[in-house]
């Protein structure tokens, strides 16, 4: 027997080595424990329209465009390479080529077009309308040109076109493994997608687990496997952050951020999201027919102090019912109300309101400390003379449901879309929940919000400016407090960074292992 | 004990079993409507009023109660329009792992609870009978959260011994049955105690020991079984609390039973769930309180002539 030439064996050995060392690379990647409150029952987004889904799920699903959150929103490629408006109705997208779903397929148009189509979501007997016809209602037909490319038609201009494929329900899923599912109820527990991450296992309150998808387009996951393990009370998350259980635990309030701030191990973490917490006046309440009333409600605020007192200053004040991610639409010179008791207290004279109880229905700490602000809230009112009843409801029902004797109740605007579309005109126009039951009629803010559509940029401008000033002062449906952050606790050897939505981004774009 | 007697009293369990449950669903079917918890606070009313028709949510609320009803005994539970799925699954997927927690605890109870109250009631007014009512009394007011917290800081936080949150080894299992069993263990060492007083003090206690029964004869003889009637009410009781305790301890330490599920679930208003975990919980009070009438007959004769008539 020939001797196997030492070149030949040095080779073979070194071949050896690196296929071993190349194992244990990818093996020595962490497995990491994520404690949360809940986690989503239905796992399609088309299923279930709430942070928990987003947070978990677009890690395994992605949308076609990717909203850089580091970059203020600016708009990167995703499964799409690139995109143009052929139209203010068309949107043509040209897909990432080699793109792999996580049952082996190659994801293409056609993955595009199932996706959007009749099968999950386009029209009223698809399972997905239901849930996001709100965001995706306008879409008329999918057209796919080839393998890669694909037009969206709308059924209207829509000034949206690109955003709606970068954020909420615009997560594509894989058409063989939906149909291999055999029905909705099967598709709901193992979606199939292109991400970072694959879904490898769901246990029922008990937790989620992700593992790193080796096919990915991208940078290679930084995790090995991801599990969301449901812990409901904050303290048990704060301990097992602590022990090292979990590597990071979500839904911290500021009043927690002591228990970790003495710890070298752990960091608290968190920013503001799109969204702002505002509370609604209803416009049917015998008091607050009388905008005088309403604005009184809202220069009696100092909301800096809500801020520095129960945020631990880490919320901001907004300058009106706008944020900065809107880019050109934002109206850095607008004039957001600022605290002044005797304004308010002129205002009430005015109106000649006499102490007239008017109810606030809260749930309890629905919003992050949600029974502390009302309490201050009340008792901000109560020092310019106005006579608020606090009243602590069991759920949504019972406030939405009842419009007898409503008066201010609670909510977030979120900016579903980084644009006035998918804020203020989504939430107060005409298909919003507060004209459609009538908390707010102004005919004057809808003529603005369909000039808010227009294509052109100055117009949109002056349309925004308006619809504030209606907001802010002359016709005021509510008024704004802070915006809403979400803090985490991270273990000292993750270096992870939050994004601007609830989605929880483990990807190597915002996740790092040190060391 | 005759069979009219057996009849009798399932008959009246049934009708408990229907009252808790008609009252279950009026008061969630009033309270909160489902379509919100699901569809989410801004979505579009043609949805909700698709979801309302698609649960049968649309319907006047007496007739959404007599297709329950209807459907129960056709033995079909319903669906969990939040998880979508087999409500009956989702709830029997939770109910070994609160079965084993409601099991240790209620032996760990019964092992400490009980002993701990004879002994006291053996040596009363000694020093051990006076710290184990301290204890007992202790035990008894700490509410389950706050020894929980305490349990987690100390085990998991401070000494690293125990995992502070989940389910799976026998290590999880420490601190959730260890929170439950102080409550109740302390609650049946002074039933016991004071059940065992009464006993020791009774005539027939001097008469035994006159015929000449040694003292340890006596109690074991007499004293015991004597004192075993109430306590059994107390078991009753004791299911009942087991259930409230393991809401608040599932909770608490993440332990995936039922307690939790039927929390979430009322405050998703997933109906189908809360009223099979109702049913539950309902039926196996009722059906441990049966067990008990039954067993007061046979520990006290004279409690079956007097129902029998004899």
């Amino acid at each position: 027997m020939n001797p196997i030439p030492r070149r030949l064996s040095t080779l073979l050995i070194g071949a050896m080595i690196g296929a071993a060392s190349g194992t244990t690379m990818a093996d020595s990647r962490p497995d990491i424990s994520v404690a949360v409150a809940k986690n989503p029952s239905r796992l399609d987004p088309m299923a279930e329209n709430s942070n928990v889904n987003i947070r978990i799920m677009k890690n395994v699903l992605e949308t076609l465009i990717y909203t850089d959150s580091q970059a203020d929103g600016a708009l990167r490629a995703g499964l799409a390479e690139s995109w143009q408006r052929l139209d203010d109705k068309t949107l043509e997208i040209r897909l990432r080529p080699n793109v792999q779903c996580h049952n082996g397929e190659t994801f293409d148009a056609e993955d595009v077009a199932f996706s959007l189509g009749p099968k999950r979501f386009l029209g009223e007997q698809a399972p997905g309308w239901a849930v996001a016809r709100q965001y995706l209602g306008g879409l008329d037909h999918i057209e796919v040109i080839d393998s890669q490319t694909v037009r969206i038609h709308f059924k209207q201009q829509d000034p949206l076109l690109e955003l709606r494929f970068a954020n909420w329900m615009s997560e594509m899923v894989c058409k063989d493994a939906f149909e291999a599912a055999g029905s909705w109820e099967n598709w709901l527990k193992q979606p199939v997608g292109t991400g970072p991450y694959r879904l490898a296992e769901v246990k029922h309150g008990e937790y989620i687990r992700l593992e790193a998808f080796d096919g990915y387009w991208g940078e290679q996951a930084p995790a090995k496997s991801v599990t969301f393990r449901e812990v409901p009370e904050t303290a048990a998350r704060i301990a097992g952050l602590k022990t090292g259980e979990y590597q990071i635990v979500t839904e911290l309030t500021p009043d927690q951020f002591g228990l970790l701030r003495d710890d070298p191990d752990t960091e608290v973490v968190g920013r503001a999201i799109r969204s702002i917490r505002v509370v609604v006046f209803d416009e049917n309440h015998p008091q607050l027919k009388n905008p005088k009333i309403r604005q009184a409600l809202s220069y009696a605020i100092d909301r800096q102090l809500i801020v520095d007192a129960l945020y631990d200053g880490r919320a901001l004040v907004p300058n009106g019912l706008q944020m900065k991610v809107f880019g050109d639409l934002y109206i850095g010179d607008h004039q957001g109300t600022r605290y002044d008791p005797d304004k308010a207290r002129q205002l009430l004279k005015e109106a000649g309101y006499n102490g007239e109880e008017i109810s606030y229905r809260y749930l309890q700490d629905y919003y992050t400390s949600e029974v502390n602000t009302a309490q201050i809230l009340a008792d901000m009112w109560r020092q310019v003379g106005l006579n608020v009843k606090l009243e602590l409801k069991e759920n949504w029902g019972q406030i939405e449901d009842a419009p007898e004797g409503r008066g201010i109740f609670n909510w977030s605007n979120n900016a579903e879309y980084p644009d006035p579309l998918g804020q203020i005109y989504r939430l107060y126009g005409p298909d919003g929940w507060f004209q459609r039951n009538h908390t707010f009629q102004s005919d004057a803010f809808n003529q603005w919000g369909e000039q808010l559509k227009s294509s052109d940029k100055a117009m949109r401008i002056e349309a925004m400016r308006e619809m504030l000033e209606i907001y802010e002062r002359q016709d005021p449906p509510g008024t704004y407090l802070h915006t809403l952050p979400m803090f985490y606790g991270v273990r000292g050897d993750l270096q992870w960074t939050p994004t601007d939505t609830p989605f929880m981004d483990l990807s190597a774009r915002m996740l790092r292992i040190k060391g | 004990m005759n069979m009219l007697y057996v009849l009798q009293k399932l008959a009246r369990a049934l009708l408990t079993v229907l009252l808790i449950v008609t009252t279950v669903f009026v008061v969630l079917r009033l309270s909160g409507d489902p379509a919100i918890y699901v569809l989410g606070l801004d979505a579009d009313p043609r949805a909700l009023d698709v979801f309302r028709q698609q649960w049968g949510l649309d319907l006047p609320i007496w007739q959404q109660y007599l297709q329950f009803l209807g459907n129960c005994l056709q033995g079909d539970f319903g669906y969990s329009y939040f998880e979508e799925r087999d409500a009956m699954t989702a709830v029997l997927e939770r109910l070994p792992k609160t079965l084993l927690l409601m099991g240790i605890t209620g032996m760990c109870t019964l092992l400490i609870g009980v002993p701990a109250g004879i002994y006291a009631a053996l040596h009363r007014n000694s020093w051990v009978d006076r710290l184990t009512m301290l204890v007992s009394v202790a035990g008894f007011s700490l509410p389950n959260f706050v020894l929980g917290i305490f349990l987690i800081l100390l085990f998991s936080v401070t000494w690293q011994l125990l995992p502070s949150s989940g389910s799976g080894t026998w290590q999880h299992l420490v601190m959730p049955t260890l929170t439950m069993t102080v409550a109740e263990a302390a609650v049946f060492a002074r039933f016991t105690r004071s059940a065992m007083l009464e006993v020791l003090n009774q005539p027939y206690m001097r008469t035994a020991r006159a015929k000449g029964l040694r003292w340890h004869q006596a109690v074991r003889r007499h004293a015991l079984p004597n004192a075993a009637i109430p306590l059994i009410t107390v078991v009753g009781f004791f299911v009942g609390t087991l259930v409230a305790g393991g809401v608040v301890t599932e909770s608490l330490f993440a332990w995936p039973g039922i307690g939790r599920l039927l929390v979430s679930s009322v405050a998703n208003r997933d109906l189908a769930v809360v009223q099979i975990i109702v049913m539950l919980i309902a039926c196996s009070m009722v059906f441990t309180n049966l067990v008990i009438d039954l067993l007061y007959g046979w520990l006290d004769p004279r409690v079956a002539s007097l129902r029998t008539g004899d």
